[in-house]
Protein backbone atom coordinates (compact mmCIF):
# COMPACT_ATOMS: atom_id res chain seq x y z
CA UNK A 1 0.00 0.00 0.00
CA UNK A 2 2.80 2.11 0.73
CA UNK A 3 4.48 1.85 -2.49
CA UNK A 4 1.20 2.21 -4.41
CA UNK A 5 1.41 5.60 -2.49
CA UNK A 6 4.65 6.19 -3.83
CA UNK A 7 3.87 5.38 -6.98
CA UNK A 8 1.44 7.66 -7.23
CA UNK A 9 3.32 10.94 -5.86
CA UNK A 10 6.06 10.51 -8.16
CA UNK A 11 3.63 10.17 -10.62
CA UNK A 12 1.76 13.90 -9.64
CA UNK A 13 5.17 15.00 -9.33
CA UNK A 14 5.79 13.34 -12.84
CA UNK A 15 3.12 15.03 -14.24
CA UNK A 16 4.08 18.73 -12.81
CA UNK A 17 7.41 17.86 -13.63
CA UNK A 18 7.72 16.60 -17.62
CA UNK A 19 5.53 19.45 -19.27
CA UNK A 20 7.47 22.27 -17.97
CA UNK A 21 10.96 20.20 -18.33
CA UNK A 22 9.76 20.00 -22.12
CA UNK A 23 8.85 23.46 -22.14
CA UNK A 24 11.56 24.49 -20.94
CA UNK A 25 14.34 22.28 -22.86
CA UNK A 26 12.39 23.74 -26.11
CA UNK A 27 11.99 27.21 -25.43
CA UNK A 28 14.98 28.23 -23.00
CA UNK A 29 17.41 25.87 -22.79
CA UNK A 30 17.77 25.61 -26.86
CA UNK A 31 18.47 29.34 -27.36
CA UNK A 32 21.14 29.66 -24.76
CA UNK A 33 22.92 27.52 -25.95
CA UNK A 34 23.76 29.28 -28.63
CA UNK A 35 27.64 31.18 -29.01
CA UNK A 36 26.69 34.59 -28.66
CA UNK A 37 24.19 33.74 -25.63
CA UNK A 38 25.04 35.74 -22.97
CA UNK A 39 26.52 34.11 -19.53
CA UNK A 40 23.76 35.87 -17.62
CA UNK A 41 21.33 34.17 -19.61
CA UNK A 42 22.45 31.17 -18.91
CA UNK A 43 22.18 31.39 -15.17
CA UNK A 44 18.75 32.75 -15.32
CA UNK A 45 17.95 29.02 -17.46
CA UNK A 46 19.48 27.24 -14.63
CA UNK A 47 17.68 28.86 -11.90
CA UNK A 48 14.76 28.13 -13.90
CA UNK A 49 14.91 24.81 -14.13
CA UNK A 50 16.31 24.48 -10.39
CA UNK A 51 12.74 26.15 -9.43
CA UNK A 52 11.14 24.08 -11.85
CA UNK A 53 11.84 21.09 -10.08
CA UNK A 54 11.64 22.34 -6.59
CA UNK A 55 8.44 23.38 -6.97
CA UNK A 56 6.23 20.06 -7.01
CA UNK A 57 8.86 19.05 -3.82
CA UNK A 58 7.32 22.14 -1.86
CA UNK A 59 4.34 22.00 -3.22
CA UNK A 60 3.89 18.88 -0.88
CA UNK A 61 3.89 20.64 2.31
CA UNK A 62 3.69 24.52 1.38
CA UNK A 63 1.09 24.45 -1.56
CA UNK A 64 0.76 27.91 -2.35
CA UNK A 65 4.60 28.11 -2.15
CA UNK A 66 5.03 25.28 -4.18
CA UNK A 67 3.14 26.92 -6.84
CA UNK A 68 4.30 30.09 -6.30
CA UNK A 69 8.11 28.66 -6.84
CA UNK A 70 7.04 26.34 -9.81
CA UNK A 71 4.70 28.76 -11.83
CA UNK A 72 5.64 32.46 -11.12
CA UNK A 73 9.04 32.14 -10.09
CA UNK A 74 10.02 29.51 -13.17
CA UNK A 75 7.96 31.98 -15.30
CA UNK A 76 9.56 35.02 -14.04
CA UNK A 77 13.12 33.41 -15.03
CA UNK A 78 12.49 31.76 -18.27
CA UNK A 79 11.03 35.68 -19.35
CA UNK A 80 14.40 36.82 -17.50
CA UNK A 81 16.25 34.41 -19.72
CA UNK A 82 14.77 35.29 -23.08
CA UNK A 83 14.92 39.01 -22.52
CA UNK A 84 18.78 38.78 -21.59
CA UNK A 85 19.02 36.72 -24.50
CA UNK A 86 18.13 39.56 -26.79
CA UNK A 87 19.02 39.25 -30.29
CA UNK A 88 19.64 35.80 -30.19
CA UNK A 89 15.61 35.54 -29.89
CA UNK A 90 14.91 37.30 -33.68
CA UNK A 91 12.31 36.37 -35.57
CA UNK A 92 14.61 35.34 -38.27
CA UNK A 93 16.19 33.20 -36.36
CA UNK A 94 13.57 30.71 -34.61
CA UNK A 95 12.86 27.32 -35.94
CA UNK A 96 9.02 27.87 -36.36
CA UNK A 97 8.17 24.41 -35.95
CA UNK A 98 10.17 23.96 -32.48
CA UNK A 99 8.50 27.13 -31.84
CA UNK A 100 4.70 25.44 -32.09
CA UNK A 101 6.36 22.24 -30.54
CA UNK A 102 7.61 24.73 -27.28
CA UNK A 103 3.87 26.44 -27.00
CA UNK A 104 2.42 23.09 -26.88
CA UNK A 105 4.72 22.48 -24.17
CA UNK A 106 3.76 25.57 -22.58
CA UNK A 107 0.26 24.29 -23.10
CA UNK A 108 1.09 21.02 -20.96
CA UNK A 109 2.95 22.82 -18.20
CA UNK A 110 -0.19 24.79 -17.54
CA UNK A 111 -2.32 21.97 -17.50
CA UNK A 112 -0.04 20.21 -15.25
CA UNK A 113 -0.33 22.94 -12.96
CA UNK A 114 -4.16 22.52 -12.72
CA UNK A 115 -6.02 20.11 -10.48
CA UNK A 116 -7.66 16.68 -11.91
CA UNK A 117 -9.94 14.65 -10.23
CA UNK A 118 -7.84 11.53 -9.59
CA UNK A 119 -8.08 8.33 -12.25
CA UNK A 120 -10.36 5.51 -11.15
CA UNK A 121 -12.37 8.27 -8.24
CA UNK A 122 -16.48 8.99 -8.18
CA UNK A 123 -17.21 11.50 -6.73
CA UNK A 124 -20.78 10.21 -5.40
CA UNK A 125 -19.03 7.99 -4.01
CA UNK A 126 -16.66 10.11 -1.20
CA UNK A 127 -17.30 9.14 2.19
CA UNK A 128 -18.67 12.49 2.69
CA UNK A 129 -20.57 13.32 0.00
CA UNK A 130 -24.24 14.41 1.16
CA UNK A 131 -27.04 12.06 0.02
CA UNK A 132 -30.24 12.99 -1.03
CA UNK A 133 -31.44 14.02 -4.16
CA UNK A 134 -29.49 15.80 -6.90
CA UNK A 135 -29.22 19.32 -6.53
CA UNK A 136 -31.45 21.67 -9.31
CA UNK A 137 -30.20 24.82 -10.76
CA UNK A 138 -31.58 27.98 -8.82
CA UNK A 139 -32.11 30.19 -11.74
CA UNK A 140 -32.28 29.62 -15.25
CA UNK A 141 -30.38 31.06 -17.96
CA UNK A 142 -31.22 34.03 -19.63
CA UNK A 143 -32.67 34.29 -23.02
CA UNK A 144 -30.13 34.11 -25.63
CA UNK A 145 -27.40 32.93 -23.40
CA UNK A 146 -25.63 30.45 -25.72
CA UNK A 147 -26.06 31.93 -28.78
CA UNK A 148 -24.17 35.02 -27.65
CA UNK A 149 -22.01 32.63 -25.72
CA UNK A 150 -21.27 31.21 -29.31
CA UNK A 151 -21.19 34.04 -30.93
CA UNK A 152 -18.15 35.24 -28.22
CA UNK A 153 -16.13 32.49 -29.36
CA UNK A 154 -16.65 32.91 -33.00
CA UNK A 155 -15.81 36.29 -32.53
CA UNK A 156 -12.45 35.27 -30.41
CA UNK A 157 -11.82 32.44 -32.77
CA UNK A 158 -12.07 34.52 -35.74
CA UNK A 159 -9.38 37.12 -34.17
CA UNK A 160 -6.93 34.51 -33.53
CA UNK A 161 -7.44 33.03 -37.10
CA UNK A 162 -7.15 36.69 -38.88
CA UNK A 163 -3.62 37.31 -36.96
CA UNK A 164 -2.38 34.31 -39.40
CA UNK A 165 -3.29 37.32 -42.62
CA UNK A 166 -0.20 39.55 -41.04
CA UNK A 167 2.88 38.35 -43.22
CA UNK A 168 5.03 41.63 -42.05
CA UNK A 169 7.06 39.45 -39.24
CA UNK A 170 7.65 42.10 -36.35
CA UNK A 171 3.96 42.89 -36.74
CA UNK A 172 2.78 39.61 -37.21
CA UNK A 173 3.74 38.93 -33.18
CA UNK A 174 1.94 42.24 -32.58
CA UNK A 175 -0.95 40.65 -34.63
CA UNK A 176 -0.82 37.19 -32.26
CA UNK A 177 -0.52 38.92 -29.23
CA UNK A 178 -3.68 41.56 -29.71
CA UNK A 179 -5.41 38.66 -31.32
CA UNK A 180 -4.84 36.94 -27.90
CA UNK A 181 -6.12 39.69 -25.85
CA UNK A 182 -8.66 40.57 -28.14
CA UNK A 183 -10.15 37.04 -28.22
CA UNK A 184 -9.47 37.01 -24.26
CA UNK A 185 -11.47 39.78 -23.65
CA UNK A 186 -14.36 38.96 -25.66
CA UNK A 187 -14.44 35.62 -23.74
CA UNK A 188 -14.52 37.36 -20.85
CA UNK A 189 -17.58 39.90 -21.65
CA UNK A 190 -19.28 37.53 -23.47
CA UNK A 191 -19.09 34.59 -20.97
CA UNK A 192 -20.96 37.71 -18.78
CA UNK A 193 -23.01 39.48 -21.30
CA UNK A 194 -24.69 35.24 -21.89
CA UNK A 195 -25.40 34.68 -17.99
CA UNK A 196 -25.73 38.75 -16.52
CA UNK A 197 -29.03 39.80 -17.98
CA UNK A 198 -32.18 39.13 -16.50
CA UNK A 199 -32.24 37.66 -13.05
CA UNK A 200 -30.96 39.91 -9.96
CA UNK A 201 -29.75 43.17 -11.67
CA UNK A 202 -33.46 43.32 -13.11
CA UNK A 203 -33.97 45.45 -9.96
CA UNK A 204 -31.71 48.04 -11.07
CA UNK A 205 -33.33 50.78 -13.07
CA UNK A 206 -32.66 50.94 -16.66
CA UNK A 207 -31.46 54.36 -16.88
CA UNK A 208 -28.88 53.61 -14.38
CA UNK A 209 -27.74 50.59 -15.96
CA UNK A 210 -26.92 52.71 -19.11
CA UNK A 211 -25.83 55.77 -17.00
CA UNK A 212 -23.32 53.25 -14.98
CA UNK A 213 -22.04 53.06 -18.78
CA UNK A 214 -21.60 56.84 -19.72
CA UNK A 215 -18.36 56.96 -19.58
CA UNK A 216 -17.46 54.34 -21.57
CA UNK A 217 -20.22 55.08 -24.01
CA UNK A 218 -19.58 58.76 -24.71
CA UNK A 219 -15.78 57.90 -25.10
CA UNK A 220 -16.88 55.45 -27.89
CA UNK A 221 -19.36 57.89 -29.30
CA UNK A 222 -16.44 60.47 -29.53
CA UNK A 223 -14.54 57.53 -31.50
CA UNK A 224 -17.21 57.10 -33.80
CA UNK A 225 -17.39 60.44 -34.93
CA UNK A 226 -13.80 61.47 -34.81
CA UNK A 227 -13.78 58.12 -36.94
CA UNK A 228 -16.29 59.46 -39.01
CA UNK A 229 -14.48 63.02 -39.41
CA UNK A 230 -11.13 61.42 -40.37
CA UNK A 231 -12.87 59.16 -43.49
CA UNK A 232 -14.30 62.59 -44.85
CA UNK A 233 -11.47 64.29 -44.50
CA UNK A 234 -9.52 61.40 -46.28
CA UNK B 1 -37.33 48.67 -21.40
CA UNK B 2 -34.84 46.43 -19.08
CA UNK B 3 -34.56 44.12 -21.84
CA UNK B 4 -33.83 46.87 -24.73
CA UNK B 5 -30.69 47.88 -22.61
CA UNK B 6 -30.27 43.78 -22.18
CA UNK B 7 -30.42 43.97 -26.63
CA UNK B 8 -27.87 47.23 -26.59
CA UNK B 9 -25.46 45.41 -24.61
CA UNK B 10 -26.13 42.18 -26.67
CA UNK B 11 -25.57 44.95 -29.65
CA UNK B 12 -22.62 46.26 -28.25
CA UNK B 13 -20.98 42.82 -27.77
CA UNK B 14 -21.48 41.95 -31.43
CA UNK B 15 -20.14 45.64 -32.48
CA UNK B 16 -16.86 44.40 -30.36
CA UNK B 17 -16.80 41.25 -31.86
CA UNK B 18 -16.20 42.92 -35.59
CA UNK B 19 -14.13 46.26 -34.20
CA UNK B 20 -11.82 43.50 -32.94
CA UNK B 21 -12.24 41.66 -36.30
CA UNK B 22 -11.45 44.75 -38.66
CA UNK B 23 -8.74 45.99 -36.57
CA UNK B 24 -6.67 42.90 -36.66
CA UNK B 25 -7.86 42.48 -40.54
CA UNK B 26 -6.31 46.40 -40.70
CA UNK B 27 -2.59 45.33 -39.26
CA UNK B 28 -2.83 42.32 -42.47
CA UNK B 29 -3.37 45.34 -44.70
CA UNK B 30 -0.56 47.53 -43.53
CA UNK B 31 -3.16 49.93 -42.24
CA UNK B 32 -1.97 50.30 -38.83
CA UNK B 33 -3.82 53.89 -37.71
CA UNK B 34 -6.48 52.13 -38.50
CA UNK B 35 -5.85 48.84 -36.95
CA UNK B 36 -5.43 50.79 -33.80
CA UNK B 37 -8.93 52.79 -34.14
CA UNK B 38 -10.54 49.72 -34.51
CA UNK B 39 -9.18 48.08 -31.48
CA UNK B 40 -9.41 51.02 -29.69
CA UNK B 41 -13.45 50.87 -30.55
CA UNK B 42 -13.68 47.14 -29.58
CA UNK B 43 -12.33 47.54 -26.30
CA UNK B 44 -14.87 50.77 -25.54
CA UNK B 45 -17.69 48.43 -26.81
CA UNK B 46 -16.84 45.33 -24.84
CA UNK B 47 -16.49 47.45 -21.84
CA UNK B 48 -19.63 49.39 -22.72
CA UNK B 49 -21.23 46.48 -22.79
CA UNK B 50 -20.12 44.72 -19.62
CA UNK B 51 -20.88 47.84 -17.32
CA UNK B 52 -24.42 48.43 -18.09
CA UNK B 53 -24.84 44.51 -16.54
CA UNK B 54 -24.89 44.91 -13.00
CA UNK B 55 -24.00 49.09 -11.81
CA UNK B 56 -21.85 49.41 -9.07
CA UNK B 57 -24.20 50.21 -5.89
CA UNK B 58 -23.54 54.00 -4.91
CA UNK B 59 -21.39 54.70 -2.26
CA UNK B 60 -22.89 56.24 1.38
CA UNK B 61 -21.75 58.80 2.77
Amino acid sequence: MVSLDRARSLFARAYLLVPGVYAWLATVLSPTLGREAPASARVSAFLALSVLVAGPFVAVEHPRLGRAVGVFAFVALCCMSWLLLGSELAIDRLDPLQAALGALGWAAFAFGWGSLRQLGTVPEEHPNVLGGSSLRAREALPWGALPVLALSIAGAAACLALAWRVARPDHSLLAHAAAVACAIATLNAGAKVAIGRGGTQQAHEPARRVSAASRSLGALVVCVFAGLFWAVLR
Amino acid sequence: MSRAVDVLSVLLLVLAVLAFAAGIYALGNRDDLRALYFLVVGALCLRSSTEMLRPRSRSRG
